[in-house]
């Protein structure tokens, strides 16, 4: 992963810009892909959190999940969130958000 | 542990596997200090007026350890390890027996480190770290074998790595990674 702060420290990330990443995401467990694999990204009191766990921001687009599990959201060009990469042991692994239903 | 008393470790857990009853006693004089400063931790993380004291988890911890005549201890990582997750389970089965269940709503737990001093703080706590572990071990049992080790076992990064097999970047990853998801589980919003 890249552009993060560097030192691993929170930065201070626009509410607006966190609301982008609110959303559901199709998590699969590589070791055992039949888990169910919804995993919500919700938004309270102006902070991230990803399964009810906080996500303390380390740049505009990456996150540090309870203290400890980094991952990084990616956008389109269009700007709209695709997908995190989480940092796993065996590899950056991709995390495909599910389309909002209309 | 001395450097020295390490290789003695692993020479009398090979020779306890094939059948040295010597051995086995002789171990116990060089593990029983490892043991007690592992129970004491355990016991440092559980409620000060906790029923069942330090000495009485070595001991039920030991007599539980010489039942597994058959076991094949890899080395003494492997070995320590196992003795972290006996005393987890006397732990949980204490706290079993004593009536804690995990709750229906989200336990409040804060952190999952290795030096924690936080969390499992509580009986209930830990009934509700034992069953998000073993949910976590029917989708990965070497995350689940790297939070008990690093966790309960209060092994290091390396030691972790020698008794699973695998190489130091997988302990890491690992550990950052199931961290997060034990706190999120025990949160109770994974989906199950």
């Amino acid at each position: 992963m890249h552009g993060d702060n560097g030192s691993g420290s929170s930065v201070q990330v626009a509410p607006e810009i966190l609301a982008q990443y609110v959303g559901t995401y199709d998590f699969r467990w590589p070791e055992n892909p039949t888990i169910p694999p919804l995993w919500a990204v919700s938004m309270t009191n102006g902070a991230l959190f990803l399964q009810g766990a906080p996500l303390t921001p380390l740049s505009e687009t990456q996150f540090l999940w309870a203290g400890s599990g980094r991952l990084e959201f990616v956008k389109d060009a269009q700007g709209g969130v695709t997908h995190f990469v989480a940092t796993y042991a065996e590899g950056d692994l991709i995390v495909k958000r599910v389309p909002d239903k209309q | 542990m001395p450097a020295a008393s390490r290789s003695d470790v692993t020479a009398l857990l090979h020779a306890w596997t094939t059948g040295d009853e010597a051995a086995r006693d002789r171990l116990w004089t060089i593990v029983f200090p490892e043991l007690d400063r592992l129970a004491r931790a355990y016991m440092r993380r559980e409620r000060p007026d906790h029923t069942l004291q330090t000495g009485a988890l070595v001991n039920e911890a030991y007599v539980r350890l010489v039942d597994w005549k058959k076991a094949h201890w890899r080395n003494r990582a492997h070995f320590f390890g196992m003795c972290a997750r006996i005393m987890r389970q006397i732990l949980v089965d204490h706290a079993r027996a004593q009536g804690y269940q995990k709750r229906g709503g989200a336990q409040r737990v804060e952190s999952l480190d290795e030096t924690a001093t936080v969390s499992p703080a509580r009986s209930q706590q830990l009934v509700a770290l034992d069953d998000a572990l073993q949910r976590l071990a029917t989708i990965s049992r070497r995350k689940s074998d790297v939070v008990e080790l690093r966790f309960f076992g209060g092994l290091t990064v390396e030691e972790t790595a020698e008794a699973l097999g695998v190489s130091r970047v997988t302990v890491i990853r690992d550990w950052n990674f199931t961290r997060a998801w034990l706190l999120a589980e025990m949160s109770g919003k994974n989906p199950r």
